[in-house]
């Protein structure tokens, strides 16, 4: 049974004439991380709000425990799926200590709660209970960080979806989070879908990778393959992107691969748009198979 | 051959409270120098001061300032007039840097004007061949754009040729790249790096990615809590560390093979910075000497510095 997944999810923007995620279909398995990556406007983040139900789905499906999400379903479906941001700034209350933080979704769920509940949360998360009378302006970001992460675990999740985690935290404690994260996953067996600009850390979490481009999945795959042995001529200059030199990157529109404006492979069969083909490791190119 | 740009012994200050400590620079022409940090760490503090852009509330003074060989008085007009000819400045966010309203072209067109002082007649040319330089193979349609219709990456180029068009002698680029995915961030990378090499650009290189730092730094400064921890070669500082605290920032960051080996604690704020070495509540080689501060010598300021490996 499935466990998460979308089903050729496609997401328009209000007021935009073109889809930003385009029939996208993933799946994540308990334990299991699964990883997307892509460049800014590729689409990642409007893929998570989709996939948490937060924006609605142009035409496509969220399923959970192997039946399509619904209204009904939402709010047990919300207790259990739980989202990190970016910035825990701004997904923390500036006025609420962190016990209140930590107290609200037991009380927004009716569920029992005492201080040492929120004690143990935060001992989880690896920060000493004194925090608990503290506003979010009087913790570091990496607490701040570890507090939003704290309150995303609050109801026992059976799975967290995490917009760029780390990337506001500064290298010394980028570590210490993601180090956390992973002990996290593994103790609780938690599905996480990881949302990164940042190959290193997806390669650091991940066990399987999807690789988005304008919207689309244009290759997924095991971590170990995606990352040794790139299929689509993007995920390989993504992949080489160290330092080099290029034009002016452009995405072509549909029909046609999104890519071809920019790919050395380009050959007129590009003109039609592509689809994933392979195996457990598959990418969308009619070029190179 | 002598320092394009030399400060010595910079101090950045908010009333009694030093937020810089003594930095020294020295920058050479066609090469990179790396600013390396984490936040608080006064990186961009530092470079504000130099041009004379410190916040209100924030002084600063030097032992030494001394361009091309010619000495200037900290604060004087001399040093104030560096600002925009000499040394630039390209700050982090291109696209409240430049103007929404003003296409490309007239954007480019104005430095051109006021400060490089371009006639009328030669500016056309002056405009393409810099959006050439930062990568842009169709020169002419760029100008003609407004910011909004470029993508993040093309800004940030656009940017970086308004910065070059004062033909500026120090470049201060800082954290270029931080909004940029990865394939455009080694598009910016590899055209700072081009700008020194090809023109004798000095680029000061703000940054706080080591990888960054790695790719384009000839020398590297890695600043901690408003002190400089290690100075020196990249190839020294960044491959043969010798400051628990650079070694303990490369091990940090994640590469994909295994998990990163965290650095253990938090920045200190700067109302809660230690005495003596700032590092010293963090490290782990830390002994009752770290309660002095360490002197900067021979490019690490450390009691127990690692061992050069050979």
């Amino acid at each position: 049974m499935t466990f998460l997944a979308v089903e050729h999810l496609s997401v328009r923007h209000r007021r935009a004439v073109t889809d930003a995620v385009r029939d996208v279909s993933l799946e994540v398995a308990p334990g299991e991380v699964l990883g997307v990556v892509g460049e800014s406007g590729s689409g990642k983040s409007t893929l998570l709000k989709a996939w948490l139900s937060l924006l609605p789905a142009r035409s496509g499906l969220v399923l959970w425990q192997g039946r399509p999400l619904t209204s009904a379903s939402l709010r047990a479906f919300r207790r259990v799926v739980q989202p990190v941001f970016q910035d825990p700034r701004a997904a923390l209350d500036p006025r609420l200590a962190v016990r209140e933080a930590l107290a609200e979704p037991f009380q927004v769920h009716r569920e029992p709660f005492s201080e040492a509940t929120l004690a143990r949360l935060l001992d989880e998360v690896q920060l000493p209970a004194e925090l608990l009378p503290r506003r979010p302006a009087a913790l570091s970001a990496g607490q701040r960080q570890r507090v939003a992460l704290a309150r995303a675990l609050a109801l026992s999740p059976r799975a967290l979806l995490l917009d760029e985690p780390v990337s506001a935290l500064d290298v010394s404690v980028q570590a210490q989070v993601l180090t956390l994260l992973h002990q996290l996953q593994v103790a609780r067996g938690l599905a996480m879908v990881l949302v990164s600009h940042d190959l290193a850390v997806v390669r650091t979490l991940a066990t399987r990778v999807a690789v988005l481009f304008a919207g689309r999945v244009v290759e997924q795959g095991p971590a170990a393959d995606v990352f040794g042995d790139p299929g689509h001529p993007y995920t390989r200059q993504l992949l080489a992107a160290g330092i080099e030199r290029g034009g002016d990157w452009a995405t072509a529109p549909e029909p046609g691969c999104a890519f071809r404006l920019r790919c050395r492979h380009a050959q007129p069969s590009c003109l039609e748009t592509p689809t994933l083909s392979g195996g457990a490791h598959a990418w969308a190119c009619p070029v190179l198979k | 051959m002598p320092a394009l740009l030399e400060v010595e012994a910079l101090v950045v200050s908010s009333g009694p409270v030093a937020l810089v400590e003594g930095l020294s620079l020295a920058l050479h022409r066609g090469r990179v120098h790396a600013l390396v940090g984490e936040s608080g760490s006064g990186k961009t503090l530092s470079m504000l001061a130099l041009l004379g852009l410190l916040p209100k509330g924030l002084s600063s003074s030097a032992a030494r300032l001394c361009v091309e060989g010619e000495r200037l008085a900290w604060g004087s007009s001399a040093h104030e007039a560096l600002r925009g000819r000499t040394v630039a400045m390209m700050l982090q966010d291109a696209s409240s840097a430049l103007d929404p309203v003003m296409r490309v072209g007239r954007q480019l067109d104005e430095v051109l004007a006021a400060v490089a002082k371009v006639p009328p007649s030669e500016r056309a040319t002056r405009r393409a061949a810099l959006l050439a330089d930062v990568g842009f193979h169709e020169p002419a349609q760029v100008a003609q754009r407004y910011p909004h219709e470029l993508s993040g990456g093309m800004r940030q180029r656009v940017l970086l040729a308004t910065c070059l068009a004062a033909g500026p002698k120090v470049l201060v680029a800082d954290e270029p790249t931080t909004a940029l995915d990865a394939v455009l961030h080694g598009q910016v990378l590899a055209l700072l790096r081009d700008g020194a090499v090809r023109s004798g650009l000095s680029v000061v290189l703000i940054t706080h990615d080591l990888e960054a730092a790695r790719a384009v730094a000839d020398d590297v400064t890695v600043l901690y809590a408003g002190r400089v921890a290690e100075q020196g070669p990249t190839a020294r500082c960044l491959e043969r560390p010798r400051h628990p605290y650079t070694a303990g920032l490369l091990a940090a960051r994640p590469t994909g093979r295994g998990l990163p080996v965290p650095i253990p604690g938090a920045i200190p704020p700067v109302s809660e910075r230690p005495e003596g070495c700032r590092f010293r509540p963090r490290c782990t080689r830390a002994s009752a000497v770290c309660e002095q501060a360490p002197r900067l010598e021979g490019g690490v300021a450390c009691f127990h510095p690692l061992a050069e490996r050979p």
